[in-house]
Parts: structure tokens; C-alpha cells; sequence
């Protein structure tokens, strides 16, 4: 079963999970992030942070190698776009941002993502060779 | 015989059959692309049929030496640090090329046959009219999927910049943006013509 829906307030924190081809050569966020079969994604799907984990938010990607994008709800709103709670029985942090409807929209939102890396996790050999 | 302005080349002293007159330039386009351009009008040559590339021991790091021959003749050889951001792009059109189905976790399809030959086109339309003039301002700042199968190219002038949007189909639309902060402005279309999109990119990067 689904929470209920939370209010949202300025100084909170959305997370939008980020592919590697979601980043430019530079780090930054590319505009591709906010687009959904080639245009605008009008219902972008986030995560609130409050409600979830940085990990957790990673995990729904179902495989490594992606990053986090880190909004600020301020920010967001400024452009003129709606956040707003929409909790999942499969994940109760579940947030989207409404209103995206233009090429320009898609840019200002990566401009205004922050790219997170995640720590790298340094693997072991299970079996070593000492040779 | 093939003669060339020399851009930021260096000849070969040894093995060399060149005459100090001759030079090459662009090489790094020939590692890839089977082709050497002149460095003035960015016009590809055709003579050049053979060619092989060799790394010297005492070379740094991409750089390489090119032997050249026109019809089995031998017509030169020089040293070169490759146009590393051609190449880079190249090599990443070569990834998207690549990515799978749920390249972004939401469910995407790759890039579709026809988006990656227009973003080729239009990359190389682009660098061999515009590299004389504008030089690496003529390869593109990023080149990435597009969810739904196409693919986002997109250049960098001084101030203003360029999102070009390839559909599956391979029909272009854009994003244009123009000077920065407060007087900032965007611009956006669908279904631009390649001539159109060509016109714009070229006054961005200029």
C-alpha cells in the first residue's frame, strides 16, 4: 500500500537517477535527462531524498554505473514547474516534476542538476595469484 | 602530387621521401575515416589510397607518423598529434552506436540506424565545411542518445550553443540558445531542414 502523499517544501532535495549517457563530457548533465522518446518528459520521475537513501535511489536502476542527480526543490520550482509527492507501493519516496514541455525546460533542469558520484567500491580478487 | 599547408605538423626526419616543400595535415581524420583533408578548405583529398599509420618509440602519447602513397608510389611520410577532439567524437558516436535496450533504466530503445547516419553526416558535413574557419569549434561539445532512439549533438560557440535533436526517422529539430545569464534567450524547432540546421550551427560556432 501506498504513503500518503507528503507536503513538499523549497529547501528539499530530489534525487533523478542519471545513466552515463545522461552526462557530458565535462561532468555536467546533459538535457537528455529530462527527455522521454525524444521529447520532453512532461512527468519526470524523482525520488525525495528525505524519504529514501542515496543508495536505494541507485538501486532502482537495476545495474551499476549510474549516477545521482541532486535538485533542489527551490530550484525547480523557479522554472516554473510542479513537484509533487506521488508515493509507489514499491517505492514511498517516489516525486514528479510536472510541466516540463519544452527543449528549453529540459536544459534549464540540467543545468540546475548536480551531478553526484557515487563512491567506487574497491573490488578484491577472490582468488589472488602471487606469483 | 598531393601538397598540403602544414598544421601544426611535424616532418619526419627519418624514412622520410618527402621534399621540404610537402607536408600533411588533419591526420587524425585519415586514422578513422580513410581520408586526409586539406587544411585550407577542409576539402577531402581522393588521391590518397594507401596509408599506413605507425607509432614511433619516442612519440607522446597520440601521437603517430603517416606514410602516404598515391598509386603504390611512396609521396611522404610525417609525424602528428592527432585532432584529438574529431577523434574523441568519433569514437563516441561509436558508444551510442552501441547502447542497448534500457540504456537509461526508463525503458528506451537504442539509437536507430537512421538517427546515427544523419548524426554522422551531419558531423562530418559540419567539420569539413567549418574546420578551416573555426577549427575544433567545428566538433561537437557532446553527442549522447536520445530516449526513443535518437540521437542530441550539440556544439559551443563563445557565448552561445546548440542542441540538435535527431529522431529515429533521422529529421532534425533544435535548440538554440543565444548569450548568457539575465540575457539569455532560447529558440526551439521541429522538423528543420538539414540546409537550415547547417546555417545555425555554423553562426554558433563562428
Amino acid at each position: 500500500m501506498a504513503t500518503e502523499p507528503a507536503e513538499i517544501n523549497d529547501d528539499e532535495i530530489l534525487f533523478r537517477r542519471l545513466a552515463p549517457d545522461h552526462l557530458n563530457p565535462d561532468g555536467t548533465t546533459n538535457s537528455n535527462a529530462y527527455k522521454r522518446r525524444g521529447k520532453p518528459d512532461p512527468e519526470i520521475s524523482v525520488d525525495l531524498a528525505r524519504l529514501t537513501w542515496e543508495s536505494d535511489a541507485l538501486v532502482r536502476a537495476g545495474r551499476p554505473g549510474f549516477h545521482l542527480g541532486v535538485l533542489q526543490v527551490r530550484d525547480v520550482r523557479a522554472l516554473g514547474l510542479v513537484v509533487r509527492h506521488a508515493p509507489t507501493p514499491e517505492n514511498p519516496s517516489h516525486t514528479v516534476i510536472e510541466g516540463n514541455t519544452s527543449k528549453a525546460m529540459c536544459r534549464q533542469l540540467a543545468e540546475i542538476t548536480a551531478v553526484r558520484i557515487p563512491p567506487v567500491v574497491p573490488k578484491t580478487n577472490p582468488n589472488p595469484r602471487f606469483d | 602530387m598531393v601538397s598540403l599547408i602544414p598544421v601544426g605538423l611535424e616532418q619526419s626526419t627519418t624514412d622520410s621521401p618527402l621534399s621540404a616543400t610537402q607536408s600533411f595535415t588533419l591526420p587524425a581524420m585519415c586514422l578513422l575515416a580513410n581520408l586526409l583533408f586539406e587544411a585550407g578548405t577542409g576539402k577531402p583529398l581522393t588521391p590518397v589510397i594507401d596509408m599506413r599509420v605507425e607509432r614511433p618509440s619516442t612519440a607522446q602519447p597520440f601521437e603517430e607518423a603517416v606514410y602516404l602513397r598515391t598509386d603504390g608510389r611512396p609521396v611522404g611520410a610525417a609525424s602528428l598529434r592527432p585532432f584529438s577532439s574529431l577523434l574523441e567524437t568519433l569514437q563516441r558516436l561509436s558508444q551510442v552506436e552501441s547502447v542497448g535496450f534500457d540504456w537509461d533504466s526508463y525503458g528506451s530503445e537504442p539509437p536507430s540506424h537512421a538517427a546515427i547516419d544523419s548524426a554522422q553526416n551531419l558531423v562530418w558535413t559540419l567539420v569539413n565545411t567549418m574546420f578551416s574557419s573555426v577549427g575544433e569549434r567545428a566538433v561537437p561539445f557532446s553527442l549522447a542518445p536520445l530516449s526513443g532512439g535518437g540521437i542530441q549533438v550539440e556544439w559551443r560557440g563563445n557565448s552561445d550553443a546548440i542542441e540538435v535533436e535527431i529522431n529515429p526517422t533521422g529529421h532534425y529539430g533544435y535548440l538554440l540558445i543565444r548569450g548568457t545569464g539575465d540575457e539569455r534567450t532560447f529558440q526551439e524547432k521541429d522538423d528543420v531542414l538539414e540546409p537550415e540546421l547547417i546555417d545555425l550551427v555554423r553562426r554558433v560556432v563562428s
